[in-house]
């Protein structure tokens, strides 16, 4: 105090009661809010003594005193500097929620300022908000923290973030104006009464479902300047329903309201198909028409979206494709294949398996893994979607303008050929996996390209094309350390007894399953192509099933029984391949008992003849004892090669014996 | 009313104490309720309440008029406890009636009276007897808050109660909440008491647990101050009751915040002794209460919603010629200190007077601000030429002169 008293004499008065009130607040700080109240008192219209009193409250953490001096001079001194950055200083730490105690205690004072204070305070700082951005946030603090003011200030608020957004030429619509425009102001205009006009509203959709699908589609899931923090979005289909649910809502459309509801997928299949039925008598140019392109869109979008990422590998499973799979009871496999193998034993249908319920032309759809059974579902939503969009021309007119404008090709791609596929559309199927691979360049896209391509191409029955398409799958197969560490215990999931005439699987690209799919294929394939007709070469074609059939043995040991029958009815067979490639035990064995007289002695051709010391045929029915010694040799070496991997020996097959598999399938 | 005047004597005379009491308060209440809807005419009512007040509650006088022995301590234990249970149960008449028995107990010519009712509010006060309390609080009202009766009644209080309780800040923080009126009226009384000017000394200073019991109450109940002008007396007084000017404890309270440091630096001149010493020098708790006092009087400027101030006029809760009062005590403390020479002294003291004018200065600033004097406002001004010349005194000065 006593400096005070002898040097004050140069400075004005208001000065002098800041300074005493300062210079009280080191001992005494009762004293220095009496002389704050007196100054404020004294000088009502002073900025800088009122100010002091704030900062004095400020320092003391009195938090309503201090709430109540910020509110008297914000109303009163709103062009201070001083003030300004104290003002934007408590807007800043309402946006953020760092724990540093100046924010903690503006957040905190803030809730303390009279509402309409609070008001006012974030609509001037909106206001005065230079930077368009701060100023949308500011707004849209404004908007929550007083949501009856929506409907002053959310329509000017669209058009500001709309123009921001067209104004600073965004390669694509995840960026930071439509991000606060979409997932920040529509829900909450969407909550609020507030009305937009028609055209709007559509436009809002359209935004909407652009940003969530561009956003979802984003590898990196980043917003264009916006903090990584702010970039994640929680539940991107719960909010776009959301929002459909509202913009509906606002349209006046019935059908939109199921948007609000969590249901499972068949009960939003149906209420769009009792809409469907009930407005289809009303023609296009009834409103409902909008409504039902743009929520079956929506919905379709949806289980396309799910579809999609599941055979991409979403959530960390095995990533999918769409094959050709093999009817084991019925005759005929893709229309023109047939199958030999009859007697397949009737099992009971599995959880795996999902059948159109609508009749037994639809093909069967089968995963290998119980858990993926989902992606069935989405397919088989996606696909009625898809069906449902283009069953009337004025519905496909409109969808394929939304998908332009939406930019929905590179999504639909995958799913179309899948879906020509399932629907037996071979050729159109093969033209879109055509143009599919210039743009597609995924880690399993030639995987799955090759894939898709040799499935097709069965089905069609070109089978020597097929060949040469599973040669380019086992080029391009993933190595065996990585997946093979998952260890799959292969299953005869690829071949089921189905009512209808056809079997589509989702197959995992692992590299035993694909290795497995090819097998299977060219076990078909062959079977088709030979075993029907008596032709004197079937013996390499049985050679190559043979051969084939160890990769999953003895997943299809009855097809054995069957080959081993045939040869002893043909009473010879002869396999120049059979000493590189056949080295299983148990076929091993059922050749050796061939030779037995009680097999029937049949006549084997299959060591090369270089090997033989006689220069003669092997042969069970001669006096040649050296001659049945070698074979018992030459069947002891299989026998010890028994435990080499199959994989690598089934790939060496394919590999090096094209030509003799070409002749066998021509 | 069932029977006559001398069947009730009659009664009573069989009854022993402290039943006797107990029926003798019942007939007076009878006596009050007629009284109060104007059926009979008072004076000789009057006198008869006051006979069997005096028999058969007090026993001050036997049946021939001649005094009694005084009531023994247990006695008059019996005797508290009687008048506690009449006041929580008597509801008849409501709070007019309550009122009219309390003064018809303890009027104003029974100062020998004074002696139970101390011990009757101090018991109030530590079993939180609000009808007690309330009445209390309407009797020094009716009787001057700064008049003799109620500054005997505080003066007893402090000293057979607050200063003895132990813990007394925390068992009587909520008295300003449950008896308001009381509250304030004792901080009236005990305010005028303390700041009697004594001989050689300019204030003497309260004890520092009543102090701080003060300062809580003050600073936790902003419109405690006020309490005394809340209340609408008529309704509250028997009918044609005048109550008292109300007078706020305001002008008194701050007279100690004001005074208080010249009384603690002339202490340390005259006795010798530094600072050390816990009594010569200022509690801290003075600035906190004085503090108190500022905000109160901005709260009842701006009253909060729920808080009415029935009329303008009730902001007006200071006169000008108590703030005067505080001027004539520092003019004194002037004179005398021209005997302090020691060079250390003169600025200690030097800087008292200015720590005391400064408050004054505040005080002034505030009171005018809220619109809380009244009274003879160009009176006050020409006394402040006499005070020596302190900046922030003249700032408010020349702030109002003008207007």
């Amino acid at each position: 105090m006593g400096p005070v008293i002898g040097d004050s004499n140069g400075i004005s008065d208001e000065e002098y009661l800041v300074l005493r009130a300062k210079d009280a607040l080191k001992s005494d700080p009762y004293a220095a809010k009496a002389w704050m109240i007196t100054a404020k008192t004294l000088f009502p219209n002073n900025f800088a003594v009122q100010f002091e009193a704030y900062h004095i409250e400020k320092a003391a953490k009195n938090v309503k005193e201090a709430a109540k001096c910020f509110s008297a001079i914000f109303q009163k001194f709103q062009d201070e500097g001083e003030m300004w950055q104290e003002v934007q200083a408590l807007t800043t730490s309402l946006r953020s929620d760092t724990e540093e105690p100046d924010a903690v205690f503006l957040r905190d004072m803030f809730s303390h300022i009279p509402l309409d204070v609070q008001h006012q305070l974030l609509l001037m700082t909106a206001e005065h908000s230079e930077d368009t951005m701060e100023h949308c946030r500011l707004l849209l603090l404004l908007l929550r923290r007083f949501p009856q003011t929506v409907a002053q200030h959310g329509p000017r608020l669209v058009d500001t973030l709309m123009t921001a957004e067209k104004h600073s030429h965004y390669q694509n619509s995840v960026n930071c104006f439509r991000k606060l425009l979409v997932c920040d102001l529509l829900p909450l205009l969407g909550s609020n009464s507030v009305e937009l006009p028609a055209k709007q509203l559509f436009r809002l959709l359209h935004k909407s479902i652009e940003f969530y699908l561009c956003y979802l589609m984003s590898p990196s899931k980043a917003i264009q300047d916006l903090p990584e923090l702010e970039s994640k979005i929680e539940d991107p289909w719960k909010n776009l329903f959301v929002i459909q649910e509202a913009m509906g809502r606002k349209l006046g459309w019935e059908l939109s309201a199921m948007f609000g509801h969590s249901w499972n997928k068949d009960l939003y299949w149906q209420k769009i198909m009792q809409f469907h039925q009930t407005r289809a008598l009303l023609g296009d140019d009834h409103p409902s028409h909008k409504q039902l392109l743009y929520c079956i869109t929506t919905f379709f979008l949806h289980c396309l979206h799910e579809y999609v990422s599941t055979l991409d590998s979403g959530g960390g499973e095995v990533p999918l494709v769409l094959v050709e799979a093999f009817c084991g009871e019925s005759d005929a496999v893709g229309g023109s294949v047939s199958a030999g193998t009859s007697g397949e034993p009737k099992l009971k249908r599995r959880k795996t398996e999902m059948a159109d319920d609508s009749s037994s032309l639809t093909p069967l759809l089968t995963v290998a893994r119980p858990g993926n059974m989902v992606v069935v579902h989405n397919f088989l939503m996606a696909v009625r979607c898809w069906d449902l969009l283009h069953s009337s021309d004025s519905l496909e007119r409109d969808f394929t303008k939304l998908s332009q404008h939406l930019k929905l090709d590179s999504w639909l791609n995958g799913f179309l050929i899948d879906a020509t596929l399932y629907k037996g559309r071979f050729d159109e199927a093969l033209n879109k996996i055509g143009n599919l691979a210039a743009l597609d360049t995924g880690v399993n896209a030639a995987l799955r390209k090759y894939l898709r391509l040799a499935s097709t191409l069965y089905c069609q029955g070109l089978f020597a094309r097929s060949l040469e398409h599973i040669l380019q799958v086992v080029t391009s197969l993933p190595s065996s350390s990585i997946l093979t560490s998952s260890a799959h215990h292969l299953t005869n999931v690829l071949l089921q007894p189905s009512q209808s005439n056809r079997h589509l699987h989702f197959l995992p690209l692992t590299r035993p399953q694909v290795l497995q799919y090819c097998v299977r294929l060219l076990v078909a394939a062959l079977k088709h192509q030979c075993l029907p007709k008596l032709r004197p070469d079937n013996d390499l074609a049985i050679g190559h099933i043979i051969t084939l059939l160890q990769f999953d043995w003895p997943l299809e040991e009855e097809l054995m029984t069957h080959l081993m029958e045939r040869i002893r009815q043909v009473g010879s067979f002869s396999y120049s391949l059979f000493q590189n490639y056949i080295v299983n035990v148990d076929v091993l064995e059922e050749f050796m008992y061939l030779s037995t007289e009680q097999g029937g002695c049949i006549t084997l051709d299959i060591m090369p003849s270089a090997q033989l010391t006689s220069q003669r045929r092997i042969s069970t029915r001669g006096a040649d004892k050296g001659v049945k010694e070698d074979f018992k040799l030459a069947m002891k070496r299989q026998v010890a090669r028994s435990l080499e991997p199959l994989d690598n020996l089934i790939i060496k097959f394919l590999t090096s014996e094209r030509d003799l598999l070409l002749q066998s399938l021509q | 009313m069932s029977i006559s005047n001398s069947e009730l004597k009659h009664i009573l005379k069989e009854t022993e104490f402290p039943f006797c009491a107990r029926i003798a308060l019942g007939r007076v209440e009878e006596m009050c309720t007629t009284q109060n809807i104007g059926r009979t005419s008072g004076a000789k009512h009057v006198d008869i309440s006051m006979e069997i007040i005096s028999e058969f509650v007090f026993c001050e006088v036997d049946r021939r008029g001649s005094r009694k022995r005084r009531l023994n301590c247990i006695q008059e234990l019996q005797l508290l406890e009687v008048l506690c249970d009449f006041f929580t149960s008597s509801v008849i008449g409501g709070e007019a009636v309550r009122n009219m028995v309390f003064m018809s107990l303890f009027p104003p010519t029974h100062s020998d009276r004074s002696r139970l009712l101390i011990k009757l509010v101090s018991m109030a006060s530590s079993t939180k007897n609000v009808p007690v309390l309330t009445a209390t609080g309407m009797w020094m009202q009716k009787l001057g808050c700064t008049s003799k009766y109620s500054l005997d009644l505080a003066q007893g209080l402090v000293k057979d109660y607050f200063v003895l309780i132990p813990k007394a800040v925390s068992g009587l923080q909520d008295l300003p909440q449950l008896a308001p009126q009381f509250t304030a009226n004792f901080l009236t009384a005990v305010a005028e008491m303390y700041g009697v000017v004594e001989k050689r000394h300019i204030f003497s200073p309260p004890p520092d647990t009543l102090l701080e019991v003060i300062t809580q109450w003050v600073s936790d109940n902003p419109t405690l101050c006020l309490a005394a002008l809340m209340v609408n007396l008529q309704l509250a007084l028997p009918l044609g009751g005048v109550p008292m000017a109300a007078i706020t404890p305001f002008a008194g309270l701050f007279k100690w915040c004001i005074l208080a440091p010249l009384h603690y630096v002339s202490q340390t001149s005259t006795s010798d002794i530094p600072t050390s010493d816990c009594n010569s020098s200022e509690s801290p708790l003075y600035s906190r209460l004085h503090l108190a006092l500022l905000e109160s009087l901005l709260e009842c400027y701006a009253p909060s919603p729920g808080l009415h101030c029935a009329d303008a006029s009730a902001t007006e809760n200071i006169s000008a010629q108590h703030i005067a009062a505080i001027i004539e005590p520092i003019v004194r403390w002037l004179k005398d200190r021209t005997r302090m020479e020691n060079e250390s002294a003169r600025i200690r003291g030097e800087l008292a007077l200015h720590m005391a004018l400064d408050r004054l200065a505040q005080v002034i600033q505030v009171a005018l601000v809220t619109h809380s004097v009244y009274g003879n406002i160009q009176e006050l001004f020409s006394q402040l030429e006499m005070l020596p010349e302190n900046r922030l005194l003249q700032i408010v000065i020349n702030t109002h002169r003008n207007l």
